[in-house]
């Protein structure tokens, strides 16, 4: 029995041991902020990227990142929150931000110009804060801070249009004709009417985001946009029925794809790489990577930029255009409340250190002799990013590196600029100089009776909403029964949702 | 009397104290993760607050159980749910039957086990990669199935965003995945009957059908009747995470089921009250109709559950 208690002794002290050098190590640990983000596959947000590492060495900071699949981040998100085990900071939209706003630290003493000089120098400005900041003023998180705003755009084969002969069409009528052109007049030649004039890649929660943008040129968002101060629901809205007709009437002849909330990304490449796709809408970098698909292919394919449409009132623009913070997409930071002091110095002092110049740099263009070079004051990517010795495409070989990441708060015109074509360029300046970019609206803050009531009847009008409209467009429901549907989304409480609405809408202006 | 009880209570305990032993892991699992968790059901009747927690949200009662029933979608989802169930048990579980019955009569060994292992593969499939199969093999305008119409002079059509064609799509795509897997327990309770009686129907001049009606079946009723019961149980829910990865707007009329909206509600909305009131709805319902279901077995036949 001796013998036993003293070989136990032995054990515990073996055991022990370990813990003594954690307890002297620790004294001199930097903090240590983890941060949750969205990891994506084409944008990793991962431990061990070498911007994380320098950021690390620059600030003195530990920083532990947990990686978030894009693919089901709103499930993640909601497991997050539920699990209570918060990390310093949380990356993610800003209304879902905000619908847990006692979670994250205020910012509005935190943010000065002595302590944090950079993130001061945007957010002391009123526009910018007021983004920010949920529905009793309080700022909540820090936003990315956007270089260009045109976001989405139109883009089409200007070979086809050679081919067949045709005038770029101007109006959504000069489109449809267009679209009919294309579809009978066999431009891959292939004798089969197999061609699809308008193809995109599902996208958005309900799949039809990228279809759905042509009514913004009849001067209605799908959801909720402000006219003259009022808000107002575009899914009911008379304009909508005509933009539904011209929709509709496109899909049952073929001219819009008829798979279009099904064809993920690479079904879309596959249909474009066999020559079937005219035109598309995406985010502008997809100009060049629908461009690279043919890289290898001898063709005189000509992927060019186009402007929308006009709808009947002469109307020609999109609303998926990136707002001077970008707050509904992930990027958006908020601090954990309950994290300690420490923690929340070391999270502001890194949030800070992006926004400067010298973070800017770092999280836009990498370090320079390796990632880029300065060539008569212009920033140029170096070979090791633009002909990437692994072959990646330039984007893909910057992010692997994590320039370009979920912390790279603060874009750049000038990355914007340098990455994409000159096609890129010049049809994103039309976009912006010539008026093709409509308002979007604000993401707005709720109070927590507002949030009650569009959780009771907002989702059901959305859920309803939702599968009415692409029943409406794929000639499933006729659009006699548009009136109808207007009734019953009307007998479902939208009065009292767009009343909670303009409230908060009349908040955010003021 | 009461301690004599007791301490004999306990001295059987003592006497087969390491049987148990090895029955605590899967008491304490039991606790742990089936009946503790079972305390946040309280949510469905506060309005709960991440931050303020359990015990510091209010309480609602059944405001959220309103809600539900108040909504335009409550039968709906019931329709939805209860119909694929049905499918289910009306196509599926007999084929799985019917399925251990023919491998039985199956008399190359070798063959045998074939079948088996083909049949029983799908089951280990990924749920995101059968219904990215599905979705390819349905396409209207790749898909082989299209292809397949097309090729015989038919219309090519778009499946995945018919309403009508959506439980067909799920219940034919869930017998393949799970029929052989759903076989085996049926195989295993097969392989139980006494020979000898398969002895006595051929000396009384059964053939192979008479031996399936007369013995087989009877032998494996008390295992159908016991899986049926349990099967019943979970009549409200379905596997919720296939049926939403071949979900979308056009066919959400009757691809939407319970499990899917509280998904979308609960999870994804962040309305954890309500997903919960839901959710637990749904297990009341599903709870009561294994009571109902075992009490009605009970009555009419010699097996029940409990």
């Amino acid at each position: 029995m001796k013998h036993f208690s003293r070989l136990l002794a032995l054990l515990l002290a073996v055991c022990l041991l370990p813990l003594t050098f954690v307890a002297a190590a620790s004294a001199e640990e930097p903090v240590t902020i983890t941060i949750w983000g969205s990891d994506r596959e084409n944008m990793p947000f991962r431990n061990g990227l070498w911007t994380i590492d320098k950021l690390q060495e620059k600030l003195g900071i530990k920083i532990e990142i947990i990686s978030a699949p894009t693919e089901n981040l709103a499930e993640k998100f909601g497991l997050l929150i539920a699990g209570g085990d918060f990390p310093t900071i949380v990356q993610y939209k800003a209304k879902d931000l905000l619908l847990y706003k006692d979670a994250w630290t205020p910012l509005n003493d935190l943010i000065n110009e002595t302590d944090t000089p950079n993130l001061w120098k945007v957010y002391s400005d009123d526009e910018i804060r007021r983004k920010v900041s949920d529905a009793d003023g309080i700022m909540r998180f820090i936003g990315q801070r956007t270089a260009i705003t045109a976001g989405k755009l139109y883009f089409w084969r200007q070979d086809w249009l050679d081919k067949l002969g045709l005038e770029a069409p101007k109006t959504t009528e000069d489109l449809y004709n267009v679209f009919k052109a294309i579809k009978e007049g066999d431009p891959n030649g292939n004798g089969e009417a197999d061609e699809i004039p308008f193809a995109v890649r599902k996208n958005g929660s309900n799949n039809r985001g990228n279809v759905i943008p042509f009514i913004n040129n009849w001067g209605i968002a799908e959801t909720f946009f402000a006219e003259d101060g009022q808000v107002k629901f575009g899914a009911t809205d008379p304009r909508m029925k005509d933009a539904l007709e011209w929709l509709a009437r496109c899909y049952a002849e073929g001219l819009i794809d008829q798979e279009y909330l099904t064809r993920d990304k690479t079904s879309w490449y596959s249909a474009w790489t066999n020559n079937q796709v005219f035109m598309s809408y995406d985010w502008s970098a997809y100009i060049d990577n629908v461009a690279n698909l043919f890289k290898d292919v001898e063709t005189d394919i000509n992927i060019v930029g186009a402007v929308p449409p006009e709808g009947p009132t002469g109307i020609s623009e999109t609303r998926d255009q990136l707002q001077p913070i970008t707050v509904d997409e992930d990027w958006n930071a908020g601090i954990y409340v309950g994290a300690t002091d420490e923690q929340k110095k070391a999270a502001l002092k890194l949030l800070d250190y992006v926004y400067s110049d010298e973070g800017m740099i770092l999280m836009n263009f990498g370090e320079e002799g390796t990632h880029f070079n300065i060539v008569d004051g212009d920033y140029k990517y170096s070979d090791l990013i633009m002909n990437n010795p692994d072959g990646l495409s330039p984007q893909d070989a910057l992010r692997s590196f994590g320039i370009q990441s979920m912390l790279t708060l603060l874009q750049d015109a000038r990355y914007e600029r340098a990455f994409v074509s000159d096609e890129v360029n010049r049809i994103r300046d039309i976009y912006e100089q010539e008026g093709h970019i409509g308002d979007a609206f604000p993401t707005l803050a709720f109070t927590e009776d507002e949030q009650d009531i569009i959780n009771e009847k907002y989702t059901e009008i959305e859920t309803y909403m939702n599968e009415t409209i692409d029943k409406f467009i794929m000639g499933v429901e006729p659009l006699d029964k548009f009136d109808d549907y207007v009734a019953q989304v009307e007998s479902m409480g939208l009065a009292d949702v767009l009343a909670v609405y303009q409230a908060a809408y009349d908040r955010y202006m003021k | 009397m009461h301690t004599s009880r007791g301490s004999r209570l306990w001295r059987r305990i003592w006497a087969a104290r390491y049987l148990y032993l090895m029955f605590l892991p899967v008491l304490i699992y039991y606790i742990v993760f089936r009946y503790g968790p079972m305390l946040g059901l309280s949510i469905a009747f506060k309005k709960y607050d991440l931050i303020k927690g359990f015990t510091g949200s209010k309480w609602v009662g059944f405001k959220y159980f309103q809600q539900f029933f108040n909504s335009i979608y409550v039968w709906r989802l019931l329709r939805n749910t209860l119909l694929i169930n049905l499918y289910d048990l009306i196509f599926n579980f007999p084929a799985a039957i019917m399925l251990a019955l023919l491998i039985n009569e199956v008399q190359n060994r070798r063959f045998k086990k074939t079948v088996q292992t083909i049949t029983y593969m799908p089951y280990f499939i990924s749920s995101v990669v059968l219904a990215s199969m599905v979705v390819q093999f349905l396409s209207p305008s790749s898909g082989i199935i299209n292809n397949l119409i097309a090729s015989m002079g038919g219309e090519r059509q778009y499946f995945m965003v018919q309403p009508e064609s959506f439980r067909t799509i799920f219940t034919i795509m869930n017998l393949w995945k799970s029929i052989g897997w759903n076989s085996i327990i049926f195989l295993a309770a097969i392989s139980g009957i006494n020979g000898e009686l398969y002895e006595a129907c051929r000396v009384d001049g059964g053939g192979y059908l008479r031996q399936m009606w007369h013995i087989t079946l009877p032998g494996i009723a008390s295992t159908i009747v016991v899986l049926l019961i349990m099967r019943l149980g979970h009549v409200m829910d379905v596997g919720y995470e296939t049926i939403l990865l071949l979900q979308n707007n056009a066919n959400q009329e009757t691809s939407d089921v319970i499990g899917t909206y509280v998904y979308r509600r609960g999870l994804k909305g962040g309305e954890y009250s309500y997903g919960t009131a839901v959710g637990m709805f749904q297990s009341v319902v599903g709870f009561s109709l294994v009571i109902l279901a075992n009490w009605l077995s009970r009555r009419y036949s010699d097996t029940s559950l409990w």
